[in-house]
């Protein structure tokens, strides 16, 4: 898998420094997700259940916390987190399971120029912002101009039959 | 819109397959994927719809393909139950599939051990023992017991075979501990099962009344359905009457604490105050109502061969107000705790009319010794208050299974039930079934069968001799299980257990003979959900080993007992059994959509009349049934001149409450990431993980007296068993003092040792929330 994911490609050279081992950086990614898509597990203890304690520091994107950056929740409008982010409270397993999750979420465009194809299905991530605005979180690339917020004008999903809103539906939001 | 995406997914599943061996890379420039790129990109994923495989909301998805293999899923966005939003059990459906010991060919019991064995011999065993038990017992010697997890056509095969085949009524689901007393309250109320209302109706709503119904775990989507609105529109309030208080309590705007079994008494409650406070709507009742009684102290079923008839009994309006007229504000509050001025403020809720209330319930009103009563009550209040029949104003029963309506109801897997509401007892209904499967009249018996409590005692009893089971897993999930693991049935000689299932069970485990099953999408197949939605799906991916479908191994061995003109040879046996059961649902305001219709949408809800969906049933102008001017047209109940009924039902006691010998209630149920018995979800690594294993959910202040403390352990025990549990205190929920709460997906913790196998004398629906237990500190 490390040769595979070493060939991620991506955006912005800046944010993956060449030094950077990417297989680190999509293992922490891939961690905490089932496959590519999946809701990311709580990577974090869950004190209280409470109401709108998760949007506390998930809302905006700007608390940091013993080096780590709360990510920016894409789907504000969702207010019950624990719907579908589940805090792992064990690493053992029932029975042991088969399944291997992939991470494709690889970008790709048609020549050196072009932008940047969308990898991944864009239900409940139209908020392009929201991961890939300023606080984006490596590996996933920030964009160089948040100010043009119309991100599919340009940026495709990547092929015909990935499921969410099509190209054409509004999927930019404020910065 | 949804055909367009139908028609492109079709296409490109079809090319995938043309050019499977090619690398896809990126679909509208091919080949410029550098050769280096990984083909990990999402073009070479296909994706197919297929409703979810977990609860009765019905979600649809997005089952992403990619070599043979589920890749991913996601939310269907075209689908309007969910909008493309799933839950965590939706989300985490690929692992499902996937466990490394999935059941993959036939395997014999010898002595303590299974013996890999052939499908044919496996086909012909079974045919040989119910065959030779047929022979020698007759056909309430043999049994089946099925699910609400049964797809639409495996079902009707099941159906088929057992009552019109074997001649045999003996075929229960496992819907029958969860839904049979919705099916009682509606088929008492307005003649016809399922509800009149649809999701649609959430986003008309002003008030959701939660009847004892923790929707944000058991029903996460339609919850965030809720709070949606409830962000969109400030004035919308969440009500929520529980005894637990629970994840929905935290976004309720007012939760009402109630003693177990309070439920009736506060309906009664709030009946009586629409009447003293003339709050009723009059014009409404007069032209769409009349009034029952029925039978009273009718018992809990806790003895073998129970049986009860209820008589019904025309009264008036008048006759109707004095007897809720017992039911004052004090006499509410002592019998259920809740205060004179929160019963008054529950009440002003109904008694709006320029608002719309959505009543919403599922196992806390249907897993109830008075679980017909609780339905008939609720039902009552809507009626009276004439929230019904406009968008957002509906009493609105949720099912728990993804086909427990689609195929325990509306195809009739009940012991007593034939298709499309029809039952055993009626000559007419026979005739019809009889009729459409080609029998010689007086072929299905006119008595119904056991229904699944009875079922299992007259197995443990040796009446039953050969049952097969599928789709569940009954030696986790039965009320007073003791009882039945005591009878050791896998070493016994006068019984034989067929068991089909995806992965090894305590019931497996006790089987004579175990089958793989196929799951999900390893196999054609259609379910209903809560909003009378059929949805149906293609196979996406080959099933494991050997694993074939339900439906096939229960033609197979029909055909092998001489039930072939029953069966006939078909290249497409799923979509043939459907199109034929769909039959019996023309014409009586049940019509489901044809197979064909259903694989170009997200579902269609019944009744489908020339391919267009029903919203609001009863509603002349939305249903096409319904005829008149009135504001509803009742058109099922029949026997009643078109009339809903209002019951009036008394608060009666549970079968067992607390004493000095056992002062707790016990009360059982699920979480969100487990689904019923956990065999599917405890074997994917991130449910399992967030909930590994199950608890004792108790008050703080029980357990300060008790001196229990967070995750010490305690011993529970009942008149029937006793179980060490974790102890967990405020975490997910807390139940009311005097209650604690144990969720029963751990095999290993089997908490339905202890519970009690009483049930509602109409709906024979067991009561697993209401026992008494005593608790003892074992570990600090």
């Amino acid at each position: 898998m490390s040769a595979l994911r070493c060939a991620l490609p991506v955006t912005i050279a800046v944010l993956l420094a060449a030094c950077a081992p990417a297989d680190v950086q999509a293992t922490g990614r891939m961690d905490t997700r089932a496959y590519d898509g999946a809701p990311p597990t709580i990577p974090h203890s869950v004190e209280e259940l409470g109401r709108g304690n998760c949007q506390a520091c998930h809302t905006s994107g700007h608390v940091e916390w013993e080096g780590k950056r709360a990510p920016r929740t894409p789907h504000p409008e969702h207010v019950r987190c624990t719907q579908c982010h589940l805090e792992p409270l064990t690493d053992e397993l029932f029975r042991p399971n088969t399944f291997v999750g992939e991470a494709w979420a690889t970008g790709q465009r048609q020549h050196p120029a072009a932008p940047w194809l969308i990898p991944h299905p864009l239900t409940m991530r139209e908020n392009c912002l929201a991961c890939h605005g300023e606080h984006a979180i490596e590996p996933v690339p920030a964009s160089t101009h948040p100010e043009r917020a119309r991100c599919t004008q340009c940026h495709l999903p990547v092929a015909e039959s990935a499921p969410g809103p099509r190209p054409g539906v509004p999927t930019g939001g404020s910065p | 819109m949804p055909l367009d995406r139908k028609a492109e997914m079709t296409c490109t599943r079809r090319d995938f397959l043309k050019t499977a061996a090619v690398s896809a890379g990126v679909v509208t420039v091919p080949g410029c994927a550098p050769s280096s790129t990984p083909d990990l990109s999402l073009s070479d994923v296909t994706w197919s719809r297929a409703p979810c495989r977990f609860c009765g909301t019905g979600c649809g998805t997005l089952v992403g393909v990619r070599r043979g293999k589920i890749a991913a899923v996601t939310g269907d966005p075209d689908c309007s139950v969910n909008e493309g939003l799933l839950c965590a059990k939706g989300y985490h459906l690929p692992g499902v599939l996937y466990g490394e010991d999935r059941l993959t060919h036939p395997m014999l019991r010898r002595g303590d051990r299974f013996e890999r064995i052939g499908w044919d011999e496996a086909l012909d065993l079974i045919a040989e023992r119910f065959g030779a038990v047929l022979a020698e017992h007759g056909p309430n010697a043999l049994a089946m017991y099925g699910s609400g997890q049964w797809t639409i056509p495996e079902g009707y095969a099941a159906q088929k075979w057992f009552k019109g085949g074997l001649r045999s009524n003996n075929i229960d689901p496992n819907a029958r501990l969860c839904m049979a007393s919705a099916v009682t309250g509606f088929m008492t109320t307005f003649g016809g099962d399922e509800p009149m209302g649809c999701y649609d109706d959430i986003e008309h709503a002003d008030a959701y009344v939660l009847w004892g119904n923790n929707m944000a775990e058991m029903h996460p989507v339609l919850f965030s359905r809720m709070l949606a609105r409830k962000g969109k529109a400030s004035h919308v309030r969440i009500v929520d009457l529980t005894t637990r208080r629970t994840e929905t309590s935290r976004y309720a705007d007012d939760v009402l604490m109630m003693k177990p079994q309070g439920d009736l008494a506060i309906a009664n409650g709030i009946c009586r105050w629409l009447l003293v406070h003339d709050a009723i709507d009059s014009a409404f009742i007069n032209d769409h109502c009349t009034f029952r009684r029925g039978k009273e102290d009718i018992g809990y079923g806790t003895e073998d061969h129970f049986s009860f008839k209820d008589d019904p009994q025309p009264i008036t309006l008048d006759q109707y107000r004095a007897l809720v007229d017992d039911y004052t504000p004090q006499r509410v509050q002592e019998l259920s705790g809740v205060a004179p001025d929160d019963l008054e403020r529950l009440a002003r809720v109904f008694a709006d009319d320029r608002k719309n209330v959505i009543s919403f319930w599922c196992m806390g009103m249907n897993q109830h010794v008075r679980g017909t009563w609780i339905n008939n009550l609720v039902y009552a209040v809507h009626l009276l208050s004439g929230q019904i029949g406009r968008p957002g104003a509906t009493p609105f029963s949720l099912t728990g299974q993804p086909s427990a309506c689609g195929t325990a109801r509306e195809v009739g897997t009940l012991a007593h039930a034939l298709p499309s509401d029809m039952s055993v007892t009626v000559p007419e209904h026979r005739a019809k079934a009889e009729k459409i499967w080609g029998l010689p009249e007086g072929t299905i018996d006119p008595e119904p069968g056991l229904h699944a409590v009875e079922m299992f005692r007259a197995l443990e009893r040796g009446d039953v001799k050969a049952m097969w089971v599928q789709v569940t897993n009954p030696f986790v999930t039965m009320p007073n299980l003791r009882r039945f693991r005591d009878a050791k049935l896998a070493h016994r000689d006068d019984s034989f257990l067929v068991v089909s299932d995806v992965y090894p069970t305590p019931t497996t485990a006790i089987a004579d003979l175990v089958l793989p099953s196929s799951l999900w999408v390893e196999k054609v197949g259609a379910f209903g959900n809560s909003e009378r939605r059929t949805q149906v799906w293609d196979q996406l991916v080959p099933p494991p080993g050997e694993a074939r479908p339900d439906v096939w191994q229960t033609v197979e061995v029909a055909r092998r007992m001489g039930f072939e003109a029953l069966f006939p040879e078909s290249d497409d046996l799923e979509r043939d059994l459907y199109e034929e059961y769909r039959t019996f649902t023309l014409g009586v305001g049940k019509d489901v959509a044809t197979w064909d219709d259903l694989s170009e949408v997200a579902g269609l809800r019944w009744p489908v009349v020339d391919g267009k969906e029903t919203r609001w049933r009863y509603v002349p102008g939305e249903d096409p049934y319904a005829q008149g001017e009135g504001r509803m047209d009742f058109y099922k109940a029949k026997k009643t001149d078109n009339r809903a009924v209002i019951w009036f039902r008394p608060w009666e006691p549970a079968a067992e409450e607390p004493d000095d010998e056992y002062p707790f209630w016990l009360s059982t149920g699920r979480v969100l990431e487990h689904w019923h018995s956990g065999s599917m979800t405890r074997r994917i690594p991130e449910l399992h993980r967030a909930v590994p294993h199950t608890y004792c959910e108790m008050h703080p202040d029980d357990a300060r007296e008790l001196g229990a403390v967070q995750n010490g352990t305690v011993r529970l025990t009942t008149r029937r068993g006793t179980i060490d549990l974790p102890v967990s205190i405020g975490r997910r929920a807390t139940p009311m003092r005097g209650i604690v709460f144990v969720p029963f997906f751990e095999e290993e913790q089997l908490i339905n040792d202890l519970t009690l196998d009483a049930f509602c004398p109409i709906s024979k629906e067991p009561d697993y929330k209401k026992c008494a237990v005593r608790l003892e500190v074992v570990s600090t």
